[in-house]
């Protein structure tokens, strides 16, 4: 599959040819507008201050570009959010002299536009959300961040983000159309009520940033029109007539036509990347909702199959260009310049009919085609997904560049509807991110929550007795290891840990929300989340009509096979003492005896090989992780929202490198300082028995209630899905997947030669795509260790 | 060596998310002993009919613990190499060296496996069978010369709805491979050559037997598939192929012909069995070659796949 034609193929080596820049437009607006209106609510300090950046950024229209819409003064630059942190930006600056000499996700920024920026900083220090966020951190959370059992910076840097507005509202109504709803509500305030000054700024900060968003447009309308007069090629200046033609319509009116419609969704899209820093923002079920405009457009020959091909393509370019500079401390976590926005396709109809379309296929066929790491595409599957589609998804998996990524309706509607989540809505559920799921328009941020648990650092401090070895801090005193007289016993321990440390992510979580909610409200995003109108409520504050958050936990393989290595050589075998472990683990299974206690415990029972003396331990240990959680609330319950809970989730995006990175040698036989295991999957090279069992193994897992997302990741040699026969058992596979009711499913299809290769010569292999962990990035620009660690994943051989 | 009964077998591997071996995703069940000796097996393990012991040269760091421990001073060290060598008929395949061998250079090949704990394992993936008709597939090995055990296999299978397959040489008495075909969905059976010296010569065995259960099965309407090995230069040549096909004109049920090209995956085997690979040195067969055997059967009417 090729991209369809020689416009798109310029345009994306153009932005594949980019490398990574800086913007400091978007930073010089606010902290303008945020020093002359300091007593302003904090509403239209920001609703003004997106306005004032939306009207005054720089903007260019590319030869050849469809669809138009820039986030900063050039494709591929990172705008600062200095209101959301401004220390890491400085030290990077002073420390390295720019963001270039990273070991991965590289950033150069002018150096004219140093001075500037580090006047910027010296603006916000002291006012920023993380400074906000460290000064009312408790202690002792304070001393578990260092300790790293919880990690919640990514927060605290850089905002929410994971959310999919109401995009079907914008395409009907136009943001006209919004502004009216808030309108009206705006002139229905009784001011002498309670609350009600503070909604009357609300609101009008809403319809302050939804007319700006139309200026915004009309600025593209009268760059294109002046283009077109310049323009000596008639074809090149009719297009960008019709481009003025659609930015002078839309967002502001309902979508006339497919065309404009794809354009209103990425200025709607776009302006969110502009206002706040969080990744994950995603475009909903877009087959869904761009289908009535197709249909319509095909039928009266407004447009041909080829050309909406080409938008689509042309957005999934538009998509990749957008890219958020994080500290490095948190880009770790998430490597390779990830935005993490996804589209869904496929899936069901509220009547729970297929939903598959032929947009269903046209996006396929065009992500194939354009090959980029965004859009994040996942495909909901189901019972009766037609084994047509199926054989396009395999196809397009085969290309080998992780895209796309399965989903399991089977299981998210039950676990939705099981939370409270309505019928209809339930049905019509999408993917935020990579594997977290919401109902579009109506669910609060972070349906993934961005605390991370490490549940194997955890388990290391229980073995010590809850002192942790890197650091020396020790939080809560329990049993060591020597210390307890049986397997339950020391589990217990664990437990008593796990349920002190859950309560303290839950805290740090409340931290990073309370501060969010007060500093940084969204004010355009919340325009287009129901019901934050209708109840003068920024999502933040429980304007959604849904709102619930989940944990994250990294190591759950490690968790498993750790234990089942105590159970069975330290207290059922009684091969091995406590004591000769503990040292064991303390010299990093170096020394000669160290050798051979590593050989025991790396032959233990293993997660991931369908093997239930293991397996039923992760189920156990994630059990207790469930149990834990749900009893906590998140700050919007009670406060409008259905649900306001938290549930489990193992979206750890890449965060096993960094989390693991802190934490010992194991008892499962892992070296210090090593990779965590991804999500839900086995640790690294430890599933020898093929994917059957990898998926039963996973299977037994309590997946309907693990509501935040569970993730699975197969790296699959390119030969498993030669010939038409081997594609076939493969979507057997995928089927079986549906039927175990796994919740989500992806495939590195590349072989480990060729990873080598790229390391080798990168400059060879800047287009190689892998899956890193829920969504993919460009193999070259992840660093060394991640690199490594997608390497060492088990490669799936058939017999 | 103790008497196995029907109830249990040497198994050398069980393998899930088998692609090749029957129709869907199938649970492969490698049995060890075979009255053959192909020269270009890619499965020496599976020859001989007891456990035996790999040993993975480039783990090994000659550190002699090995032979301290055996028992029977079944290992050497070998200086020049910097190696052990196991003389494989003092063996016993005990399992000390593998306990001993810090470094995993040392593992068993072949363990007994009672007839549950085969069905526990291939019950494993009966969700995966479910979709695509897949099944277990009994390979080896010769599957016939331990046909007790595999009936035990095969009728377990099927009281469970697991579809089954048998790969076989064909080499055994034809009241035994009745027998195991009553219990089997299809029959995955082998032509190596079809002059009787030079099969001989090439497995040791002749092939009237086997050519003559090939025939009967053909009457007994089981589903069967003929697989032909086509090994470079040894029975890849026009005159076999054609020779072969004059053969299968006489079955009236057979349908389909798999050709299985020789690969080098076998390679590394021998040297971990330390024998010697006779054929080991011979090169793929070429595109041309497959295509004009495959395009020989294929007039016949035959459906031929290549790999299979
Ligand atoms: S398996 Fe036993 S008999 Fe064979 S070499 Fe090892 S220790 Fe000696
Ligand atoms: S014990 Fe293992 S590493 Fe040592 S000599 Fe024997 S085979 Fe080699």
């Amino acid at each position: 599959m090729n991209v369809s034609s020689i416009r798109v193929k310029k345009l994306r080596e153009d932005v594949l040819s980019r490398v990574p820049g800086v913007c400091i437009e978007r930073a010089r607006f606010y902290t303008e507008v945020y020093r002359e209106n300091e007593a302003l609510p904090v509403y239209l300090k920001r609703a003004i201050a997106l306005q004032r950046t939306l009207e005054n950024m720089s903007i260019y229209i590319l030869d050849g570009e469809l669809i138009v819409g820039n986030q900063a003064c050039a494709p591929r630059t990172a705008p600062v959010f200095p209101e959301y942190a401004v220390e890491w930006i400085e030290k990077e600056l002073e420390e390295k002299g720019n963001f270039d000499k990273r070991a991965g996700d590289v950033f150069h920024l002018p150096e004219e536009h140093k001075e500037e920026l580090l006047e910027i900083i010296k603006f916000w220090k002291g006012k920023t959300l993380y400074d906000h966020c460290m000064a009312s951190m408790p202690e002792e959370v304070k001393t578990a961040s260092i300790i790293k059992a919880i990690h919640g910076d990514g927060n605290m840097t850089s905002g929410d983000g994971h959310i999919v507005v109401d995009y079907e509202k914008v395409l009907k109504l136009g943001l006209k159309g919004v502004i009216k709803e808030a309108e009206e509500a705006l002139s229905a305030l009784d001011l002498s009520e309670n609350d009600a000054l503070r909604k009357k700024a609300f609101l009008e900060s809403i319809i302050i940033t939804l007319r700006s968003a139309i200026k915004f447009a009309q600025r593209f309308a009268n760059l294109a029109e002046d283009l077109a007069r310049g323009e000596r090629n008639p074809v090149r200046a009719g297009e960008l007539m019709q481009i003025a033609r659609n930015c002078r319509r839309v967002p502001e009116y309902p979508a006339s036509s497919f065309y404009e419609a794809v354009q209103s969704v990425w200025f709607v899209h776009l302006i969110q990347q502009i206002e706040s820093n969080g990744h994950s923002v995603s475009l909903g079920r877009l087959d869904k909702y761009l289908y009535p405009y197709y249909e319509y457009d095909i039928k009266n020959n407004v447009i041909t199959r080829d050309f909406a091909m080409e938008l689509l393509e042309c957005l999934w370019i538009k998509l990749f260009s957008i890219i958020k500079i994080r500290p490095t401390s948190h880009s770790g976590y998430g490597a390779g310049y990830p935005t993490y926005q996804n589209v869904t396709i496929g899936g069901q109809t509220k009547e729970g009919r297929d939903a598959v379309n032929v947009l269903s296929y046209l996006i396929l066929e065009s992500v194939a085609g354009t090959r980029l790491t965004q859009p994040n595409l996942s495909v909901r599957l189901h019972a009766n997904t037609p084994e047509r589609f199926l054989q396009k998804c395999i196809e397009v998996l085969k290309m080998g560049f992780g895209m796309p990524a399965f989903k399991n309706d089977e299981v998210i509607i039950p676990s939705l509807l099981s939370r409270g989540v309505s019928h209809d809505d339930a049905y019509n559920y999408s993917m935020v991110g990579c594997i977290e799921v919401a109902v579009p328009g109506k669910w609060g941020y972070r349906c993934t929550g961005m605390s991370f648990l490490n549940m194997i650092k955890v388990l290391e401090m229980t073995v010590y007795g809850g002192k942790d070895p890197r650091t020396g801090h020790c939080l809560l005193h329990t049993k060591s290891l020597t210390e307890v007289q049986s397997f339950e016993e020391f589990w217990e321990q664990w437990e008593k840990q796990m349920q002190y440390y859950t309560k303290l992510s839950i805290v740090l979580d409340h931290v990073a929300d309370t501060n969010l909610e007060k500093l940084v409200p969204d004010i355009f995003t919340s325009a287009l989340v129901n019901d934050c109108i209708k109840r003068g409520k920024t999502v933040k504050e429980g304007g959604a009509v849904y709102d619930m958050v989940s944990g994250l936990q990294v190591g759950i393989a490690n968790v498993a096979n750790s234990m089942a290595a105590i159970k069975k050589l330290v207290f059922e075998e009684k091969v091995l003492k406590p004591e000769k472990l503990i040292e064991a683990m303390k010299a990093n299974f170096e020394s000669e005896e160290g050798i051979e206690i590593q050989k025991k415990l790396l032959a233990a029972p293993k997660y991931g090989n369908d093997d239930d003396y293991v397996d039923e331990l992760a189920v156990k240990a994630f059990n207790t992780y469930v149990k834990e959680i749900v009893k906590f609330k998140n700050t919007r319950f009670g406060r409008g929202p259905i649900g306001g809970i938290y549930y489990p989730g193992t979206s750890a995006i890449s965060s096993n490198v960094p989390m693991g990175a802190v934490v010992g040698a194991t008892p499962d036989g892992r070296k210090a300082w090593t990779p965590a295991a991804e999500g839900a999957s086995p640790t690294q090279g430890t599933d020898k028995k093929g994917p059957t069992a990898v998926l039963k193994s996973v299977s037994k897992l309590p997946t309907i209630l693990i509501t935040g997302g569970n993730l699975l990741n197969q790296k699959f040699s390119p030969d498993l899905l030669e010939g038409k026969e081997r594609m076939e058992r493969f979507a057997d596979l995928l089927r079986t997947f549906v039927a175990l009711k796994l919740w989500h499913i992806q495939f590195n299809i590349v072989s480990s030669e060729v990873l080598r290769a790229a390391q080798r010569e990168p400059e060879k292999y800047r287009d190689l795509i892998v899956r890193v962990a829920g969504y993919c990035a460009q193999f070259v620009t992840l660093d060394p260790t991640t690199q490594e660690d997608i390497i060492s994943r088990t490669e799936q051989k058939a017999v | 060596m103790r008497e196995l009964k029907k109830t249990s077998g040497i198994i050398c591997e069980i393998e899930r998310y088998a692609l090749n071996d029957g129709p869907g995703i199938r649970t492969l069940v490698f049995f060890k002993g075979c009255p053959l000796r192909c020269k270009w097996c890619s499965n020496p393990e599976t020859h001989n009919f007891h456990p035996e012991l790999y040993y993975y040269t480039h783990k090994c760091t000659f550190c002699g613990k090995c032979i301290a421990v055996c028992p029977y001073h079944a290992i050497r060290a070998d200086y020049s190499r910097q190696k052990v060598i196991t003389d494989r008929n003092i063996c016993r395949t005990c399992g000390e060296c593998i306990k001993a061998c810090p470094t995993g250079a040392r593992s068993a090949v072949g363990m007994e496996m009672t007839v549950e704990q085969v069905m526990e394992e291939v019950k494993k993936d009966i969700p995966f069978y479910l979709r695509g008709g897949g099944g277990v597939t009994l390979s080896g090995g010769e599957v016939l010369s331990r046909f007790e055990f595999a009936l035990e296999i095969l009728k377990k299978s099927r009281e469970e709805f697991i579809d089954t397959a048998v790969e076989t040489s064909g080499y055994a008495p034809w009241d035994v491979v009745k027998e195991v075909i009553s219990y089997t969905d299809h029959v995955l059976i082998d032509i190596k050559h079809m002059d009787p010296l030079r099969h001989r010569e090439l497995t040791g065995v002749e092939n009237k037997l086997i050519l003559d259960n090939i025939k009967k099965i053909d009457r007994s309407k089981v589903h069967y598939i003929i697989r032909i090995p086509l090994i470079t230069g040894i029975n890849d040549d026009e005159s076999n192929i054609k020779a072969i096909k004059e053969f299968t004109n006489g079955l009236k049920n057979l349908r389909e012909v798999h050709l299985l090209p020789y690969h080098t995956l076998g390679k590394s085997k021998y040297e971990y069995l330390e024998r010697i690979y006779e054929l080991g040195h011979l090169v793929k067969p070429h595109k041309e070659k497959i295509y004009e055997a495959a395009q020989i059967l294929k007039d016949s009417g035959l459906n031929v796949v290549v790999g299979g």
